[in-house]
């Protein structure tokens, strides 16, 4: 089976992958994220510009796998990528919420009291004094 | 021989009507132990009610049960104290039956002394919803550990210096006392249980209410089984 791509689809793609690759490198210069995360937001964009460049690979692949339409492979490796991004998320997410949670204690621990004090000697009503 | 050292541990969110009453009871039963207070970032004057009184350390932001009461436990192993207890600053854990969870850990048979409700089933024993979820975790708790523990969500309890040390450095987030005695278990601390009586909560009402409670339970034994698989990991 040939796999004929348009010069018109290749063309819509790379340009979006000109544009969206621009534009991540801007936040990308505002550190808005880092490389890794660069490297894989633009998954999202190599993969079907991947597709469109090389039509036999895909093909290739379409047939090793297969399915008969190259464009569920498309699917799939979009769906892979999307996943990975969230895997990634929530690792980090979870990563970040350990620190925040020592932090505060770590915090909290040290501008607290230096010394606890025994519970049978609790002042009279009105207070303690420091 | 010298008396080993112990802090009472009282974790507290939004008990402003409970804190002081539960330390007057404190004072009064005569324990002879130390006492903090971690105010868990509480929105009314609970730290102010209770720094006045004991020392308190304040949370900058609310991490939960979990968050506060681990706050405690790297207090106590940094303070090196021998044993620590937790009880909860809502007054239903009656301090004059904390003797019983240090007679225990006194025999020197125990890392972990759990103060249980169902020992002797008298007091507060909790809603009905809550003792079926608490009969699932039990349930689960004996698959996962091969020990029964009659009430494994009791927060009234006494750690010894080794689990401050296990708890110091992991102690979970979420549902705190079931999970944290499968990771006691699972690092072979042996756990015991003394029957207490606790009393309803003086002020305030439990956020797990009704039929709510058995999803609840469900995510428990959820995070139970995740922590017994982390630690064959």
């Amino acid at each position: 089976m040939s796999h004929y791509i348009h010069p018109q689809t290749a063309f819509l793609v790379l340009v979006f992958l000109g544009l969206y690759e621009l534009f991540l490198l801007w936040r990308l210069s505002k550190i808005e994220f880092d490389l890794y995360d660069f490297f894989m937001l633009s998954l999202v964009a190599l993969v079907p510009a991947f597709f469109v460049v090389f039509p036999k690979v895909i093909l290739t692949a379409t047939d090793l796998v297969g399915v008969k339409f190259p464009f569920l492979l498309l699917c799939g490796g979009l769906f892979l990528a999307i996943f990975l991004i969230i895997y990634s998320l929530i690792r980090r997410i979870n990563a970040s919420n350990r620190k925040i949670v020592t932090l505060a204690q770590e915090l909290a621990l040290r501008t607290g009291p230096l010394e606890s004090v025994k519970v049978d000697s609790l002042p009279p009503e009105g207070g303690r004094t420091r | 021989m010298e008396t080993p050292r112990g802090l009472i541990i009282i974790p507290c969110f939004n008990e402003a009507g409970n804190i002081v009453p539960l330390l007057r009871d404190l004072s009064e039963a005569g324990i002879g132990l130390d006492v903090l207070v971690i105010d868990d970032c509480s929105t009314d004057n609970t730290f102010r009610l209770a720094s006045a009184l004991v020392p308190t350390v304040r949370l900058p932001v609310n991490l939960g049960i979990g968050g506060a009461v681990q706050t405690g436990i790297k207090y106590a192993l940094r303070k090196d104290y021998a044993f620590c207890v937790q009880m909860d600053g809502d007054g239903q854990h009656p301090p004059r039956q904390l003797s019983k969870l240090v007679e225990e850990f006194a025999r020197g048979e125990a890392n972990l002394v759990v103060g249980s409700r169902f020992l002797e089933k008298s007091g507060f024993q909790s809603t009905f919803f809550r003792r079926v979820g608490i009969s699932l975790i039990r349930i689960t708790m004996r698959l996962l550990t091969g020990q029964w523990v009659t009430d494994p969500t009791s927060g009234y309890r006494l750690l010894d210096r080794r689990a401050i040390e296990l708890m110091a450095r992991e102690y979970p987030t979420d549902y705190p006392e079931p999970v944290s005695l499968v990771m006691a278990r699972t690092q072979g601390l042996k756990v015991r249980e003394v029957p207490i009586t606790m009393q309803e909560r003086r002020q305030g009402q439990s956020s797990i209410t009704g039929i709510r409670v058995f999803a609840y339970m469900v995510r428990v034994t959820v995070h139970m089984m995740m922590a017994r698989a982390k630690g064959l990991v």
